[in-house]
């Protein structure tokens, strides 16, 4: 579905995405890890077209994805989300849904005016879809509010929301769950799942590796831009190469601990942790 | 003073127009265009020059308006992917290149002197009787613009317009291609401001260069700032307001018994002050835009 | 080719001090600062006056309480109006700025009038400098705006003062972070910029006359050196200010008629304020950077 092949991007001297390649097939879970600064966003931003590569390509669905029209891997059915969607605070939340549908006669400042019946239709059928994606988050009663009134965790739910108003194939998800509260995470979980059950395939960059464990089939790992690990997520803390980027980068007074839970589908935690060890 | 009050009247229509265009521009859609009178401009000149040629009003005043989409147009694509605030200043260098070229193509545009004499509106009827015909006009052509742009602000269009104001990025996430949207709301724009430009052209029968001053897109943008940013009847509002204050200060100043030279200064403050005042203590203007509540609305 | 070198040196020296202030102002406060001119007007009008009150006083006393006149202008205007703008997004700040520009303007003619005025200064023969005509104003005027350049060139180097406003400009949120007061920096940077302004502006008016209007005819220049060079680019602004001025100086002087080979042909004097505006467009639309950079596109 979606591939990248031996992508670099530097930035001036610094090289923050180094030769990757990817594979991302239909329905696949994939959690993009590593420390802070290892370049998950900036791959991220590559594979939705948001920043052009220095070198290599990027290819999803048998077309070359160009940071020139940013806006066309969307159009395909290559979606993302950001780590804070910053949703405007003077349009309503169901605004904000249908700006994430294709309304072809909407958008048409032409058929907008001489076609009033079919914009009329367009729209009743996507507020139907959208009210019942707000219901799945939670937030159909909050429709007629302003979307960026809404808080953090909600915003983030209507960020994901609005993206699935056009069922992507590929969704590429920066930090779904940083300010989310716990017992929003797993819900947030389960809506995952179940859009992969919908045929839609995931990319997540997450810190919570319980997140991370408990919903992705495969894990790549990134370190100083470069792809050290590419593995089921159990496999992470047994990986030598992946412990090493996170405790290399221990400073005094930053100690960083790895948490191994023995759940089933066998959990890893690496998280870092504020108290003095 | 009949006569004076449908002077006013006519103005604050014409100039409803063009406000209702910057407002779709850059209160709907962020765009903050200080060009916006090279564009009245260009309708204006297009009129004029299309009617000394000897074609009726009708036909001259969409081309007017066509050739000023096409200058909107070509703002819009020079602006691809530059900062707001950048864009802002070339839209005011654009406007004054335009200027210039009103004011240095003499066999065109007429010079300094502009191009006077021009047939207007209804040369059957005169006084008040012509006037009102013109109002008429005016008032009906506001009208159909007004509705236009709330129209398109209402739609998947304006939601898009909207989206790309505040936050491009998601609007590109989202799949839309906002240089494509910006291209064609300033084509729109340009069409109406166009409209506008024209018919002042046809109401005084004149236009010059000091017409296209950017004082005057200023003035525009004092309407549109002190009706509301956004809000289609603000926009209106704010265009009565402000050209029934502009025409009224050379009365307040023979009331107070001000200096004659200082009318131009006055209005200049006055103009000034309204939208430093607007801007530091009720931004979002008179008629705030409001929140558009769809899901109350289904039936 | 002397004279064209003379030409673009004084015209540089217009145009530099008031483009740094511009420049030194936006790289603080992030947003392009139209009201800035009208702090050269400004400065040369206090000049003029106080050189009128206290003729005892000389010209140099007159030319720093001008120059600290605006330079206080400047850093009020920020203090209460642009600080509360300027929270409110780039554009409010840009219009608040037009608005505030206006008043300035509307102002300053209204309390000094409109008509030119000069100093008065000596009047002594020009000088032929290898067939170059120059008088000892324009000399002076170079000479004071070199020192001016270099002293300011200096501070910014060398002192903590200087070390402060770049750490401001270059990341604020960092300079904050290491102790540096950024609002207090903030302000006195502010002041500079005002300062070098209202000295642009006196030696505007000592080597011609004060044109109270003035701001409205250096705005696009001021702004097209500011941008060439790089807005927020301290070196940019000089290279800016000498890159219109040699525009300007050869577009006048270029004979045209050589590529069309049909007699000498010029382009009319009309369009030379133009360059200013066209090069403003043609900088914006293939670098947006400047020349020395410091990013106009879109993110």
């Amino acid at each position: 579905m979606l591939s990248a092949h031996d992508v670099t991007r530097s930035f001036g001297g610094l090289t923050a995405v180094n030769h990757v390649s990817l594979e991302i097939g239909p329905r696949e879970i994939v959690g993009l890890v590593g420390p802070n600064g290892s370049g998950k966003t900036t791959l991220l931003n590559l594979l939705s077209g948001f920043l052009a590569p220095t070198s290599g390509e990027i290819r999803f669905d048998g077309t070359t994805v160009s940071a020139r029209r940013a806006w066309q891997p969307s159009r395909l059915g290559l979606r993302r989300s950001f780590q804070l969607p910053k949703l405007p605070a003077r349009m309503s939340v169901l605004e904000v849904m249908l700006a994430g549908g294709r309304l072809p006669a909407g958008a048409s400042p032409w058929r907008s005016l001489l076609t009033p019946g079919a914009v009329r239709r367009e729209e009743a059928a996507f507020i139907g879809k959208a009210m019942g994606l707000l219901a799945e988050v939670d937030l159909a009663g909050l429709a007629d509010h302003p979307a960026g009134g809404l808080s953090g965790g909600q915003q983030k739910l209507l960020g994901l929301a609005a993206v699935l108003m056009d069922d992507p194939a590929v969704l590429l998800l920066d930090e779904p769950t940083a300010g989310v509260n716990p017992s929003l995470r797993r819900r947030m979980a389960d809506h995952l799942r179940r859009i992969r059950e919908g045929g839609t395939a995931l990319v997540i960059v997450e810190h919570d590796m319980g997140f991370i464990g408990d919903l992705c089939d495969r894990c790549l790992a990134l370190d100083k831009g470069a792809v050290i690990a590419n593995c089921r997520p159990d496999e992470l803390s047994g990986n030598q190469q992946v412990v090493e980027a996170y405790l290399g980068r221990r400073r005094p007074g930053v100690p960083l601990r790895i948490v191994a839970g023995g759940t089933v589908g066998g959990t890893v935690d690496i998280r870092t942790n504020g108290a003095r060890a | 003073m009949l006569e004076f009050c449908l002077h006013v009247l006519i103005m604050s229509a014409i100039f409803g127009i063009a406000a209702v265009s910057l407002n779709l521009q850059a209160g709907t859609g962020g765009l903050l265009n200080f060009g916006q009178i090279a564009l009245f401009g260009i309708g204006a000149y297009a009129v004029a020059i299309l009617t000394r040629a000897g074609l009726p009003w009708p036909a001259a005043l969409p081309a007017g308006m066509a050739a000023a989409a096409l200058g909107g147009f070509a703002i819009g694509r020079l602006g691809r992917d530059l900062a707001a605030e950048y864009w802002a200043l070339a839209t005011l260098a654009v406007a004054e290149l335009v200027r210039l070229v009103a004011l240095n193509e003499d066999w065109l545009t007429g010079g300094p002197q502009g191009i006077g004499g021009i047939v207007g509106l209804f040369p059957g009827l005169d006084g008040v009787a012509r006037a009102l015909a013109t109002l008429a006009l005016a008032a009906l052509l506001l009208l159909g613009t007004a509705l236009m742009a709330r129209r398109l602000g209402q739609t998947q269009f304006g939601r898009v317009l909207r989206l790309m104001r505040e936050n491009p990025d998601l609007a590109t996430a989202l799949g839309h291609d906002i240089v494509a949207c910006k291209v064609k709301v300033l084509a729109i724009g340009g069409a109406m401001a166009g409209l506008a430009g024209g018919l002042y052209t046809l109401y005084l029968a004149f236009i010059g260069p000091d017409q296209l001053l950017p004082f005057e897109t200023f003035l525009i943008w004092t309407m549109v700032v002190l009706g509301g940013l956004g809000n289609v009847a603000g926009a209106v509002v704010g265009a009565m307001l402000v050209t029934t204050l502009y025409a009224g200060i050379p009365f307040l100043k023979d009331a107070v018994a001000l200096p004659s030279d200082l009318t131009g200064s006055l209005r200049v403050f006055a103009i000034g002050s309204i939208v430093l005042a607007v801007l530091m203590l009720k931004p979002q203007g008179l008629v705030p835009e409001r929140l558009r509540r769809l899901h109350a609305q289904r039936p | 080719m002397i004279q064209i070198l003379i030409d673009t040196l004084i015209r540089t020296s217009d145009l530099a001090l008031i483009a740094l202030g511009l420049n030194l102002s936006y790289g603080v406060s992030r947003f392009p600062n139209v009201a800035h001119v009208e702090m050269a007007p400004l400065g040369a009008a206090v000049a003029l006056a106080v050189a009128a009150l206290f003729p005892g006083g000389g010209l140099v006393g007159a030319a720093v309480a001008g120059a600290l006149a605006a330079g206080l202008a400047a850093m009020l205007l920020h203090r209460f109006a642009f600080e509360r703008l300027a929270g409110a997004g780039p554009a409010s700040a840009l219009i608040g700025s037009l608005a505030i520009a206006m008043m300035l303007r509307a102002g300053l003619q209204a309390v000094f009038g409109t008509r030119p005025q000069q100093f008065d200064t000596p009047l002594t023969p020009p000088h032929d400098l290898w067939g170059a005509i120059l008088s000892d104003l324009q000399i002076a005027a170079i000479a004071i705006t070199a020192v001016c350049l270099i002293g300011f060139f200096a501070m910014l180097r060398l002192t903590p003062l200087g070390r402060s406003i770049r750490a401001i400009a270059a990341n604020p949120a960092l300079a904050t972070a290491s102790g540096i007061d950024a609002r207090r920096v903030t302000l006195v940077t502010v002041f500079l910029g005002g300062t070098l302004a209202g000295i642009g502006g006196i030696l505007l008016a000592l080597v011609t006359q004060l044109d109270i209007g003035m701001g409205q005819m250096l705005l696009l220049p001021v702004f097209a050196a500011a941008i060439v060079g790089g807005l927020g680019s301290l070196p940019g602004a000089v290279i800016g200010a000498f890159a219109i001025a040699l525009a300007e100086t050869l577009v006048m002087r270029i004979d045209f008629g050589l590529l069309a080979a049909d007699g000498p042909r010029y382009l009319p004097l009309g369009y030379l304020t133009g360059i200013g505006f066209a090069l403003i467009v043609v900088t914006l639309v293939y670098r947006p950077e400047g020349l020395l950079s410091r990013g106009g596109r879109r993110a």
